[in-house]
Protein backbone atom coordinates (compact mmCIF):
# COMPACT_ATOMS: atom_id res chain seq x y z
CA UNK A 1 0.00 0.00 0.00
CA UNK A 2 1.14 3.34 -1.24
CA UNK A 3 2.39 6.14 1.51
CA UNK A 4 -0.49 8.78 2.15
CA UNK A 5 1.48 10.88 -0.07
CA UNK A 6 1.98 14.26 2.90
CA UNK A 7 4.24 11.78 4.83
CA UNK A 8 6.59 9.86 2.16
CA UNK A 9 9.51 12.63 1.64
CA UNK A 10 9.44 12.64 5.78
CA UNK A 11 9.48 9.09 5.57
CA UNK A 12 11.85 8.29 3.11
CA UNK A 13 14.63 5.92 4.40
CA UNK A 14 17.34 7.19 6.24
CA UNK A 15 19.82 6.33 3.78
CA UNK A 16 18.13 7.51 0.84
CA UNK A 17 17.73 11.35 2.88
CA UNK A 18 21.33 10.86 3.66
CA UNK A 19 22.20 10.54 -0.07
CA UNK A 20 20.69 13.82 -0.58
CA UNK A 21 21.29 15.20 2.16
CA UNK A 22 25.29 14.48 1.06
CA UNK A 23 24.36 16.73 -1.85
CA UNK A 24 23.06 19.71 -0.34
CA UNK A 25 25.79 21.33 1.24
CA UNK A 26 26.78 23.26 4.48
CA UNK A 27 24.81 26.16 4.57
CA UNK A 28 21.48 24.55 4.19
CA UNK A 29 22.62 21.73 6.72
CA UNK A 30 23.97 23.60 9.37
CA UNK A 31 20.94 26.32 9.17
CA UNK A 32 19.04 26.20 6.34
CA UNK A 33 15.24 24.39 6.14
CA UNK A 34 17.46 21.28 5.05
CA UNK A 35 18.09 20.11 8.65
CA UNK A 36 15.08 21.78 10.12
CA UNK A 37 11.90 20.59 7.84
CA UNK A 38 11.08 17.65 10.06
CA UNK A 39 13.01 15.17 12.42
CA UNK A 40 13.69 12.34 9.87
CA UNK A 41 15.34 15.61 8.23
CA UNK A 42 17.25 16.31 10.81
CA UNK A 43 18.70 12.95 11.61
CA UNK A 44 19.69 12.64 7.86
CA UNK A 45 21.07 16.17 7.83
CA UNK A 46 22.96 15.55 11.38
CA UNK A 47 24.81 11.48 9.84
CA UNK A 48 28.17 11.42 9.65
CA UNK A 49 27.60 10.62 5.88
CA UNK A 50 26.65 13.63 5.24
CA UNK A 51 29.82 15.59 6.32
CA UNK A 52 32.38 13.50 4.45
CA UNK A 53 32.56 16.36 1.91
CA UNK A 54 32.40 20.19 3.46
CA UNK A 55 32.26 22.61 0.98
CA UNK A 56 32.63 26.02 2.65
CA UNK A 57 34.32 28.30 -0.64
CA UNK A 58 31.05 30.35 -0.44
CA UNK A 59 31.28 32.06 2.85
CA UNK A 60 28.85 34.58 2.08
CA UNK A 61 26.39 31.71 1.63
CA UNK A 62 27.06 30.57 5.10
CA UNK A 63 26.48 33.64 7.12
CA UNK A 64 24.33 34.62 5.31
CA UNK A 65 22.41 31.41 6.07
CA UNK A 66 23.17 31.89 9.75
CA UNK A 67 21.68 35.49 9.45
CA UNK A 68 18.61 34.00 8.26
CA UNK A 69 18.40 31.29 10.85
CA UNK A 70 18.39 34.08 13.68
CA UNK A 71 17.16 37.21 12.63
CA UNK A 72 17.67 40.47 14.46
CA UNK A 73 20.74 38.70 16.28
CA UNK A 74 23.04 41.21 16.74
CA UNK A 75 26.02 40.76 14.10
CA UNK A 76 29.21 38.25 15.08
CA UNK A 77 31.24 38.90 17.82
CA UNK A 78 33.69 36.68 16.61
CA UNK A 79 36.54 36.92 14.04
CA UNK A 80 35.78 35.50 10.84
CA UNK A 81 39.18 33.50 11.33
CA UNK A 82 37.46 32.47 14.82
CA UNK A 83 33.92 31.60 12.74
CA UNK A 84 35.99 29.50 10.46
CA UNK A 85 37.31 27.60 13.10
CA UNK A 86 34.01 27.09 14.69
CA UNK A 87 32.34 25.58 11.30
CA UNK A 88 35.19 23.45 11.17
CA UNK A 89 34.69 22.33 14.67
CA UNK A 90 31.01 21.35 14.32
CA UNK A 91 31.89 20.00 10.92
CA UNK A 92 34.48 17.22 12.30
CA UNK A 93 32.17 16.44 15.21
CA UNK A 94 29.32 15.52 12.93
CA UNK A 95 31.31 13.97 10.32
CA UNK A 96 32.86 11.88 13.79
CA UNK A 97 36.03 12.97 12.42
CA UNK A 98 35.57 11.67 9.16
CA UNK A 99 35.30 14.49 6.63
CA UNK A 100 37.59 13.34 3.49
CA UNK A 101 36.94 16.73 1.62
CA UNK A 102 37.19 20.34 2.66
CA UNK A 103 37.01 23.23 0.30
CA UNK A 104 37.79 25.93 2.57
CA UNK A 105 37.10 30.11 1.79
CA UNK A 106 39.68 32.02 0.34
CA UNK A 107 40.34 33.67 3.79
CA UNK A 108 41.42 30.42 5.45
CA UNK A 109 45.07 29.89 6.52
CA UNK A 110 47.62 27.70 7.59
CA UNK A 111 46.04 27.38 11.93
CA UNK A 112 42.81 26.12 9.83
CA UNK A 113 44.57 23.34 8.07
CA UNK A 114 46.56 22.25 10.95
CA UNK A 115 43.04 21.89 12.61
CA UNK A 116 41.71 19.65 9.85
CA UNK A 117 45.30 18.01 10.22
CA UNK A 118 44.79 17.50 13.98
CA UNK A 119 40.19 16.68 14.13
CA UNK A 120 40.48 14.60 10.67
CA UNK A 121 43.99 13.00 10.04
CA UNK A 122 41.97 10.49 7.43
CA UNK A 123 40.96 13.36 5.15
CA UNK A 124 41.71 12.63 1.66
CA UNK A 125 41.27 15.60 -0.06
CA UNK A 126 41.27 19.97 0.55
CA UNK A 127 41.21 23.00 -1.79
CA UNK A 128 43.13 26.06 0.22
CA UNK A 129 43.55 29.10 -1.92
CA UNK A 130 45.56 30.85 -0.02
CA UNK A 131 48.36 33.54 -1.24
CA UNK A 132 50.49 33.59 1.53
CA UNK A 133 51.20 30.97 3.85
CA UNK A 134 54.25 30.08 5.79
CA UNK A 135 55.61 26.82 4.16
CA UNK A 136 56.39 25.57 8.02
CA UNK A 137 53.01 25.46 8.98
CA UNK A 138 51.90 24.31 5.87
CA UNK A 139 54.50 21.43 5.65
CA UNK A 140 53.59 20.85 9.88
CA UNK A 141 49.68 20.11 8.58
CA UNK A 142 50.51 17.84 5.99
CA UNK A 143 52.57 15.71 7.99
CA UNK A 144 49.55 14.63 9.77
CA UNK A 145 47.74 14.06 6.62
CA UNK A 146 49.06 10.53 5.77
CA UNK A 147 45.81 9.91 3.85
CA UNK A 148 45.97 12.86 1.42
CA UNK A 149 45.35 11.99 -2.31
CA UNK A 150 45.21 15.59 -3.67
CA UNK A 151 45.12 19.05 -2.90
CA UNK A 152 44.11 22.24 -4.59
CA UNK A 153 46.35 25.33 -3.44
CA UNK A 154 47.71 28.43 -5.29
CA UNK A 155 51.33 28.68 -6.86
CA UNK A 156 52.69 30.20 -4.25
CA UNK A 157 52.95 26.72 -2.68
CA UNK A 158 54.65 25.45 -5.30
CA UNK A 159 58.16 24.72 -4.22
CA UNK A 160 60.24 21.77 -4.53
CA UNK A 161 61.02 21.61 -0.81
CA UNK A 162 57.10 22.05 0.31
CA UNK A 163 55.97 19.24 -2.73
CA UNK A 164 58.64 16.72 -1.55
CA UNK A 165 57.45 16.62 1.83
CA UNK A 166 53.72 16.04 0.71
CA UNK A 167 55.13 13.30 -1.62
CA UNK A 168 57.07 12.16 1.44
CA UNK A 169 54.19 11.94 3.72
CA UNK A 170 51.44 11.61 1.68
CA UNK A 171 52.35 7.91 0.06
CA UNK A 172 48.83 8.28 -1.91
CA UNK A 173 49.01 11.52 -3.54
CA UNK A 174 48.31 11.77 -7.07
CA UNK A 175 45.97 14.88 -7.93
CA UNK A 176 46.94 18.26 -7.76
CA UNK A 177 45.74 21.69 -8.86
CA UNK A 178 46.97 24.94 -9.01
CA UNK A 179 45.75 28.42 -9.01
CA UNK A 180 48.54 29.92 -11.41
CA UNK A 181 48.86 32.97 -13.87
CA UNK A 182 51.71 31.46 -16.02
CA UNK A 183 54.13 28.22 -16.05
CA UNK A 184 57.27 28.24 -17.40
CA UNK A 185 59.54 24.69 -17.65
CA UNK A 186 60.88 25.80 -14.46
CA UNK A 187 57.24 25.11 -12.37
CA UNK A 188 56.84 22.44 -14.30
CA UNK A 189 60.34 20.25 -12.89
CA UNK A 190 59.39 21.35 -9.69
CA UNK A 191 56.24 19.51 -9.76
CA UNK A 192 57.49 16.86 -12.00
CA UNK A 193 60.65 16.30 -9.54
CA UNK A 194 59.16 16.25 -6.69
CA UNK A 195 55.67 14.72 -7.27
CA UNK A 196 56.32 12.06 -9.85
CA UNK A 197 53.34 9.81 -9.18
CA UNK A 198 50.58 12.29 -10.12
CA UNK A 199 47.86 10.92 -12.11
CA UNK A 200 45.96 13.79 -12.43
CA UNK A 201 46.89 17.92 -12.55
CA UNK A 202 45.06 20.97 -13.05
CA UNK A 203 46.05 24.17 -13.96
CA UNK A 204 42.47 26.30 -15.44
CA UNK A 205 42.73 29.69 -16.88
CA UNK A 206 46.82 29.67 -17.17
CA UNK A 207 48.99 30.74 -19.33
CA UNK A 208 51.71 27.93 -20.23
CA UNK A 209 54.36 27.29 -22.36
CA UNK A 210 54.68 24.71 -24.44
CA UNK A 211 57.74 23.67 -23.01
CA UNK A 212 56.36 23.22 -19.46
CA UNK A 213 53.34 21.58 -21.16
CA UNK A 214 55.71 18.95 -22.82
CA UNK A 215 57.63 18.79 -19.63
CA UNK A 216 54.48 17.82 -17.67
CA UNK A 217 54.21 15.06 -20.74
CA UNK A 218 57.15 13.53 -20.49
CA UNK A 219 57.76 13.17 -16.66
CA UNK A 220 54.47 12.57 -15.56
CA UNK A 221 54.73 8.72 -16.71
CA UNK A 222 51.38 8.15 -14.32
CA UNK A 223 49.45 11.13 -15.67
CA UNK A 224 46.08 10.09 -16.78
CA UNK A 225 44.40 13.16 -16.41
CA UNK A 226 45.59 16.93 -17.46
CA UNK A 227 43.20 20.18 -17.34
CA UNK A 228 45.02 23.24 -18.72
CA UNK A 229 41.80 24.88 -20.04
CA UNK A 230 40.25 27.82 -19.75
CA UNK A 231 42.88 30.20 -21.32
CA UNK A 232 43.62 30.30 -25.15
CA UNK A 233 47.31 29.15 -25.26
CA UNK A 234 49.29 29.02 -28.35
CA UNK A 235 51.31 26.56 -27.24
CA UNK A 236 48.95 23.74 -27.69
CA UNK A 237 50.47 22.28 -31.23
CA UNK A 238 50.56 18.95 -32.79
CA UNK A 239 54.04 17.45 -30.84
CA UNK A 240 51.60 18.59 -27.77
CA UNK A 241 48.66 16.58 -29.00
CA UNK A 242 50.75 13.71 -30.00
CA UNK A 243 52.07 13.45 -26.42
CA UNK A 244 48.85 13.83 -24.86
CA UNK A 245 46.94 11.40 -26.76
CA UNK A 246 48.03 8.77 -23.98
CA UNK A 247 45.80 10.23 -21.76
CA UNK A 248 42.55 9.86 -20.81
CA UNK A 249 41.24 12.88 -20.29
CA UNK A 250 43.11 15.98 -21.80
CA UNK A 251 41.19 19.71 -22.09
CA UNK A 252 42.61 22.46 -23.49
CA UNK A 253 41.74 25.21 -25.41
CA UNK A 254 43.68 26.71 -28.11
CA UNK A 255 44.04 30.14 -29.24
CA UNK A 256 44.64 28.69 -33.68
CA UNK A 257 41.55 27.36 -35.62
CA UNK A 258 41.17 24.25 -36.63
CA UNK A 259 44.22 22.74 -38.98
CA UNK A 260 46.27 25.88 -37.74
CA UNK A 261 49.35 24.84 -36.04
CA UNK A 262 53.17 25.99 -35.78
CA UNK A 263 54.29 22.93 -35.89
CA UNK A 264 53.66 19.37 -37.83
CA UNK A 265 54.85 16.04 -36.46
CA UNK A 266 54.78 14.91 -39.77
CA UNK A 267 57.23 16.73 -42.29
CA UNK A 268 59.04 18.36 -39.28
CA UNK A 269 58.57 21.75 -40.90
CA UNK A 270 58.57 24.84 -38.73
CA UNK A 271 55.31 26.83 -40.60
CA UNK A 272 56.38 30.00 -41.18
CA UNK A 273 52.55 31.34 -41.38
CA UNK A 274 50.89 30.65 -38.55
CA UNK A 275 47.35 31.71 -40.27
CA UNK A 276 47.77 28.44 -42.66
CA UNK A 277 47.91 24.65 -42.04
CA UNK A 278 50.71 22.85 -42.75
CA UNK A 279 50.51 21.49 -46.37
CA UNK A 280 51.27 17.51 -45.59
CA UNK A 281 48.91 14.89 -43.97
CA UNK A 282 47.89 14.79 -40.46
CA UNK A 283 47.29 11.79 -38.72
CA UNK A 284 43.85 10.47 -37.99
CA UNK A 285 44.88 10.58 -33.81
CA UNK A 286 46.02 14.10 -34.09
CA UNK A 287 42.76 15.01 -36.33
CA UNK A 288 40.44 13.29 -33.93
CA UNK A 289 41.87 15.31 -30.93
CA UNK A 290 41.35 18.68 -32.89
CA UNK A 291 37.73 18.60 -32.38
CA UNK A 292 37.67 19.61 -28.80
CA UNK A 293 37.81 18.79 -25.74
CA UNK A 294 35.98 15.49 -24.83
CA UNK B 1 18.17 2.63 -39.63
CA UNK B 2 17.94 -1.54 -40.92
CA UNK B 3 21.39 -2.64 -39.18
CA UNK B 4 20.06 -1.47 -36.13
CA UNK B 5 16.81 -3.04 -36.26
CA UNK B 6 18.88 -6.11 -37.35
CA UNK B 7 21.31 -5.49 -34.39
CA UNK B 8 18.49 -4.80 -32.30
CA UNK B 9 17.02 -8.03 -33.27
CA UNK B 10 20.37 -9.94 -32.30
CA UNK B 11 20.22 -9.32 -29.21
CA UNK B 12 18.16 -11.39 -26.18
CA UNK B 13 15.38 -9.62 -25.15
CA UNK B 14 13.89 -10.28 -21.28
CA UNK B 15 10.78 -9.81 -19.97
CA UNK B 16 10.40 -7.37 -16.86
CA UNK B 17 7.02 -7.84 -14.72
CA UNK B 18 6.07 -4.89 -12.83
CA UNK B 19 3.87 -4.72 -9.16
CA UNK B 20 0.58 -4.42 -11.23
CA UNK B 21 1.93 -6.94 -13.10
CA UNK B 22 2.25 -5.30 -16.90
CA UNK B 23 4.90 -6.77 -18.84
CA UNK B 24 8.17 -4.76 -20.02
CA UNK B 25 10.28 -6.69 -23.07
CA UNK B 26 13.87 -5.29 -22.66
CA UNK B 27 17.39 -6.02 -24.42
CA UNK B 28 19.70 -7.39 -21.70
CA UNK B 29 21.70 -4.65 -21.93
CA UNK B 30 19.64 -2.80 -20.94
CA UNK B 31 18.37 -4.61 -18.18
CA UNK B 32 21.97 -5.36 -17.07
CA UNK B 33 22.38 -1.43 -15.96
CA UNK B 34 20.48 -2.83 -12.93
CA UNK B 35 22.93 -4.57 -10.99
CA UNK B 36 19.46 -6.40 -9.07
CA UNK B 37 17.97 -7.31 -12.37
CA UNK B 38 21.40 -8.72 -13.54
CA UNK B 39 21.56 -11.31 -10.48
CA UNK B 40 17.89 -11.89 -11.19
CA UNK B 41 18.43 -13.30 -14.79
CA UNK B 42 21.27 -15.68 -13.59
CA UNK B 43 18.19 -17.02 -11.49
CA UNK B 44 15.59 -16.76 -13.78
CA UNK B 45 16.95 -18.19 -16.33
CA UNK B 46 14.42 -17.61 -19.75
CA UNK B 47 11.11 -16.72 -17.57
CA UNK B 48 9.95 -13.77 -16.80
CA UNK B 49 11.98 -11.20 -14.21
CA UNK B 50 9.86 -9.78 -11.29
CA UNK B 51 10.47 -6.27 -10.44
CA UNK B 52 7.46 -6.44 -7.89
CA UNK B 53 8.46 -3.17 -5.90
CA UNK B 54 8.07 -1.06 -9.20
CA UNK B 55 4.88 -0.15 -10.85
CA UNK B 56 4.64 0.03 -14.67
CA UNK B 57 4.78 3.89 -14.47
CA UNK B 58 7.93 3.83 -13.14
CA UNK B 59 9.46 0.65 -14.39
CA UNK B 60 8.64 2.24 -17.77
CA UNK B 61 10.75 5.65 -17.17
CA UNK B 62 13.60 3.26 -15.68
CA UNK B 63 13.57 1.48 -18.35
CA UNK B 64 13.91 4.73 -20.30
CA UNK B 65 16.74 5.41 -18.37
CA UNK B 66 18.49 2.65 -18.95
CA UNK B 67 17.96 2.33 -22.49
CA UNK B 68 19.73 6.03 -23.02
CA UNK B 69 22.11 5.18 -20.21
CA UNK B 70 23.34 1.75 -21.83
CA UNK B 71 23.37 3.07 -25.84
CA UNK B 72 25.72 6.26 -23.97
CA UNK B 73 29.87 5.73 -25.19
CA UNK B 74 31.48 4.55 -22.01
CA UNK B 75 34.04 7.53 -20.70
CA UNK B 76 37.14 4.92 -20.71
CA UNK B 77 35.52 2.53 -23.41
CA UNK B 78 37.80 0.00 -24.75
CA UNK B 79 40.67 0.65 -27.54
CA UNK B 80 38.51 1.91 -30.39
CA UNK B 81 38.28 5.03 -29.70
CA UNK B 82 34.98 7.27 -30.36
CA UNK B 83 36.05 10.58 -31.58
CA UNK B 84 36.67 14.14 -29.18
CA UNK B 85 33.94 15.50 -31.00
CA UNK B 86 31.22 12.92 -30.73
CA UNK B 87 32.58 12.16 -26.62
CA UNK B 88 31.10 15.72 -26.55
CA UNK B 89 28.39 15.18 -28.57
CA UNK B 90 26.71 12.30 -26.66
CA UNK B 91 27.73 14.03 -23.28
CA UNK B 92 25.63 17.03 -23.93
CA UNK B 93 22.98 14.48 -25.21
CA UNK B 94 23.29 12.78 -22.16
CA UNK B 95 23.23 15.56 -19.99
CA UNK B 96 19.70 17.20 -21.53
CA UNK B 97 18.35 13.91 -21.45
CA UNK B 98 18.65 13.83 -17.85
CA UNK B 99 17.76 16.88 -16.87
CA UNK B 100 14.51 16.25 -18.78
CA UNK B 101 14.54 13.26 -16.82
CA UNK B 102 14.09 14.69 -13.69
CA UNK B 103 11.83 17.35 -14.41
CA UNK B 104 8.85 15.39 -13.24
CA UNK B 105 6.40 15.82 -10.10
CA UNK B 106 7.79 15.86 -7.04
CA UNK B 107 5.82 12.04 -6.35
CA UNK B 108 7.15 10.67 -9.39
CA UNK B 109 10.24 11.77 -8.52
CA UNK B 110 9.93 9.86 -4.73
CA UNK B 111 9.25 6.58 -6.43
CA UNK B 112 11.95 6.95 -8.88
CA UNK B 113 14.59 7.38 -6.02
CA UNK B 114 13.01 4.18 -4.08
CA UNK B 115 13.15 2.23 -7.61
CA UNK B 116 16.55 3.70 -8.21
CA UNK B 117 17.72 2.27 -4.63
CA UNK B 118 16.29 -1.25 -5.06
CA UNK B 119 17.20 -1.85 -8.44
CA UNK B 120 20.46 -0.45 -7.51
CA UNK B 121 21.25 1.78 -10.90
CA UNK B 122 23.77 4.07 -9.52
CA UNK B 123 23.96 6.54 -11.91
CA UNK B 124 19.94 6.64 -11.45
CA UNK B 125 19.99 7.49 -7.90
CA UNK B 126 22.95 9.93 -8.60
CA UNK B 127 21.08 12.14 -10.97
CA UNK B 128 17.48 11.86 -8.63
CA UNK B 129 19.25 12.41 -5.40
CA UNK B 130 20.65 15.31 -6.62
CA UNK B 131 17.70 16.45 -8.01
CA UNK B 132 16.04 16.89 -4.83
CA UNK B 133 19.23 18.54 -3.33
CA UNK B 134 18.85 21.23 -5.87
CA UNK B 135 15.40 21.38 -4.87
CA UNK B 136 16.64 21.99 -1.12
CA UNK B 137 19.26 24.70 -1.48
CA UNK B 138 18.10 27.83 -0.15
CA UNK B 139 14.89 26.96 1.61
CA UNK B 140 13.34 28.09 4.89
CA UNK B 141 12.28 24.71 6.67
CA UNK B 142 8.68 26.26 5.99
CA UNK B 143 9.59 26.13 1.98
CA UNK B 144 10.47 23.17 2.10
CA UNK B 145 7.74 22.03 4.31
CA UNK B 146 5.75 23.19 1.70
CA UNK B 147 7.42 22.53 -1.55
CA UNK B 148 7.38 18.36 -0.31
CA UNK B 149 4.16 17.96 1.77
CA UNK B 150 6.18 17.12 5.17
CA UNK B 151 4.68 18.06 8.28
CA UNK B 152 6.52 19.62 11.41
CA UNK B 153 6.47 16.82 14.27
CA UNK B 154 9.07 18.68 16.13
CA UNK B 155 7.41 19.94 19.99
CA UNK B 156 7.67 23.37 20.83
CA UNK B 157 11.15 23.08 22.87
CA UNK B 158 12.81 20.45 20.32
CA UNK B 159 11.95 23.49 17.54
CA UNK B 160 13.72 25.98 19.65
CA UNK B 161 16.25 23.39 20.24
CA UNK B 162 16.92 23.02 17.13
CA UNK B 163 17.45 26.76 16.08
CA UNK B 164 20.00 27.48 18.07
CA UNK B 165 21.89 24.36 17.11
CA UNK B 166 25.37 25.53 15.47
CA UNK B 167 25.11 28.84 16.30
CA UNK B 168 27.67 28.58 19.16
CA UNK B 169 30.28 28.23 15.55
CA UNK B 170 29.45 32.05 15.67
CA UNK B 171 29.21 32.98 19.34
Amino acid sequence: MAMPPSRSWAELQHDLLVSIMTRVGAPDLLWGGASRACSSWRAAARDPLAWRRVDLRDWVALTSGRRAARPGHSSSRVSVHAALVGILEVAAKLAEGRIEAVLLPEFADEDHLLFLAERCPNLHYFSLPSTCMTYDQFCKAIGGLQSLKGMAVDESLINYDVLLHVHQCCPDFVELKVSALYVDEEMASVICNSLPRLKKLEIPSCDMSSAAIIRFLDCLEQLEHLDISGYETSAISSPVLEKASRLKVFLWNSKFELGEFMDCSNCGEHNINPQEPCKCMMEHKVMDWLAGPS
Amino acid sequence: MAAEAAAAGKEKMRTLVSSDFKKFDVEESVARESLIILNLMADCDDSDIPVFNVNANILDKVIAYCRKHASAPRADGGDAEPSAASNKASADDLKSFDAEFVDVDLVTLLELIKAADYLEINGLLDLTCQAVADMIKGKTPEEIRETFDIENDFTPEEEAKVRRENQWAFE
